[in-house]
């Protein structure tokens, strides 16, 4: 990967990463006034909307934490043990850190891989969750996959922009990467 | 290898947590690791192809970012900077009572809302200005202020208390009504001990000017929205009018209403307050997500079980290992999130506490009151670092102010320990 494709590629997964925040983000506050419709409903006219339930639960919850995973992972904001410690040198650090992400993206892009194909199978299948409305499965699935795809890409993303950096900066444990903390210019 | 599979599973997680990975990527990738030591490759398979999808695939999960973004609505709707300056033209002046003030407001802003750390930055943004003008001692200021943030755990509705919930099966009305009681103790601790501060150094916040009857009057104005929010909310789900999912959702469209009603809010407003709320929801349920693949692990190795009869076979007073699970507790809250410490520790330490005869509603109230003597101790201690940056002062000087509310709060952890009831007793009289 060379520097410029790698700051297109950047900019490329922000943008998606941004635009699927800003879609959950509205589909936020829809989900919240659908509730408030439904409990009205129920309370004031006895006619609750049965559909909202099954929305909320198969799709709206998992559209949240997925959709928004990757770009929480972009702007630093997942929970991590908020400790630096430095018991090895910077590369080692900085090495075993990398290890880490990759088997991290491993696992994800894993995960995200099982489940999509779940996904084209329950599609080919016609699959639907069992109940009074007959919801589609693959597009919850798709969601997920969706999501994690994303994050792996991320992940894969920043260690690849580490390493073009490294290269550029010369000798390994040199430059930036010397000074930082433990954590520094992984970005992650 | 599978006898080795749980110290490999633990080494792991700390690595990986030292490293600095996520604590949500964490747990996921070391339990993968012992699941497949354990049961092979195509079990973790299975687990990953499916856990995913369904582990938080719930309707009362909505509830994390319907109260998360009732509370950017009330951030935004300024109700919260009110609340303040109603209450210290009240108690203004009293000994320290412009603290007092901040620790009345922090119990206020809890009423309405579920996060700690946007009470801390709220109070951080309102009072402490007020109590440097009056000639406050900064330590005093910023200690009173990081603490007060944490009552936002404690007073319903609370996103902490959600989660619990959640985890551990438990009702989550119930646990809102059994924090009723602890957050007026615990409110009242703190402001013990800002008399006794100002009690024996009253140099530390020189009286203020008395607020004249109408001026008092003028300031309660802001009582009007406090209450409608907290009776929309805790009202309607201690009477059991709506449940706690209905009741976030009401909540979050009432705070919408109030920000609307006073011109706080655009349509780029709402989309951000929702933003802040989805990322913090996200943030949250990864670590629940990868909570469930542990629970396999978990399950499949019996650990819990082997931990309980080995714990109770230990012939130690149930009291004794109590007082162990709570510096279990306050260790890990100098380092780690609550909502992490919450998932990674309740499926392992409840079933434990249940055994020795302790009920799950009050050991749940008992975690998030020792969750927020980790907000304010060092090195993490997140709301001093939020009460730091919005005031500009070193993290060290806001850790020395918080350090007498701390000892403060180990007093009214053991006064919940020793009468249970006052936890207990407010959610036996619900329906």
């Amino acid at each position: 990967m060379t520097a410029p494709a790698a700051t297109l590629a950047e900019r490329g997964l922000a943008l998606v990463e941004l635009w699927l925040a800003r879609l959950t983000a509205i589909a936020t506050l829809l989900v919240m006034l659908v509730i408030v419709a439904d409990v009205a409903g129920r309370y004031l006219f006895a006619s609750p909307m049965g559909w909202v339930y099954d929305i909320v639960s198969i799709y709206f919850i998992n559209l949240v934490l997925y959709f928004m995973a990757s770009e929480t992972l972009r702007t630093g904001a997942h929970i991590a043990l908020d400790l630096r410690l430095r018991v090895l040198p910077v590369w080692a650090w900085q090495g075993l850190r990398v290890l880490a992400w990759l088997a991290v993206a491993a696992a994800l892009g894993w995960s995200a891989w099982t489940i999509g194909a779940a996904g084209i199978e329950a599609w080919h299948a016609g699959d639907v969750h069992p109940g009074l409305y007959e919801w589609p499965v693959w597009l919850e699935k798709a969601i997920v996959a969706l999501g994690l795809a994303m994050l792996a890409c991320r992940i894969l993303l920043r260690i690849g922009l580490y390493l073009v950096q490294r290269r550029t900066a010369g000798l390994p444990g040199s430059g930036a990467a010397a000074n930082g903390g433990p954590g520094g210019d992984l970005g992650l | 290898m599978s006898d080795l599979a749980v110290p490999i599973v633990v080494g792991l997680l700390c690595l990986l947590l030292v490293l600095r990975i996520p604590v949500a990527f964490a747990i996921l990738l070391s339990a993968s690791v012992g699941l497949w030591l354990v049961a092979g490759a195509d079990v973790l398979t299975g687990i990953l192809a499916t856990t995913p999808v369904s582990a938080v695939a719930s309707y009362e999960f909505v509830t994390v970012p319907m109260f998360l973004l009732m509370a950017e609505f009330v951030i935004i709707s300024g109700i919260a900077d009110g609340i303040f300056r109603a209450a210290a033209a009240w108690v203004g002046r009293l000994p320290g009572g412009l603290a007092i003030a901040a620790a009345l407001a922090g119990a206020g802003f809890g009423a309405i809302s579920g996060s700690s750390t946007a009470a801390a930055a709220t109070l951080s943004a309102t009072s402490v200005p007020a109590m440097l003008r009056e000639g406050y001692e900064p330590r005093l200021s910023y200690g009173v202020v990081a603490i007060s943030g944490t009552l936002a755990m404690l007073i319903p509705p609370s996103v902490a208390m959600v989660l619990y919930g959640l985890i551990a099966d438990v009702s989550i009305g119930a646990m809102f009504i059994g924090g009723v009681i602890p957050g007026i103790i615990v409110a009242g601790t703190i402001i013990l001990t800002v008399l006794v501060l100002v009690w024996i150094d009253p140099a530390k916040a020189p009286r203020i000017r008395s607020y004249s009857l109408g001026d008092r009057i003028v300031a309660l104005k802001v009582a009007g929205p406090m209450v409608f929010l907290f009776l929309g909310v805790t009202g309607m789900i201690y009477s059991g009018v709506a449940t706690p999912t209905e009741a976030s959702a009401l909540g979050a469209i009432g705070a919408f209403a109030i920000a609307l009603a006073m011109g706080r809010i655009t349509g780029a407003g709402m989309v951000e307050a929702a933003y802040q709320a989805g990322r913090t929801t996200c943030m949250i349920l990864m670590v629940v997500m990868a909570a469930h693949v542990l629970a396999y692990f978990l399950v499949l190795t019996s650990v819990t079980d082997d931990l309980v009869h080995w714990v109770t076979g230990l012939g130690l007073p149930p009291w004794g290992i109590l007082l162990v699970i709570y510096l279990i507790y306050l260790v890990l809250g100098c380092f780690l999130d609550l909502a992490a410490i919450l998932v990674l520790t309740v499926p392992v330490i409840l079933p434990l506490v249940t055994a020795l005869g302790y009920d799950p509603i009050w050991f749940g109230v008992m975690v998030i009151v020792i969750g927020e003597v980790g907000l304010v101790t060092p090195p993490v201690g997140l709301n001093v670092f939020v009460v730091a940056r919005v005031t500009k002062q070193p993290v060290g000087e806001v850790f020395r102010g918080v350090t007498p509310h701390v000892f403060a709060h180990l007093v009214a952890i053991a006064l919940l320990t020793i009468f249970p009831d006052l936890v207990l007793w407010l959610p036996r009289t619900m329906d």
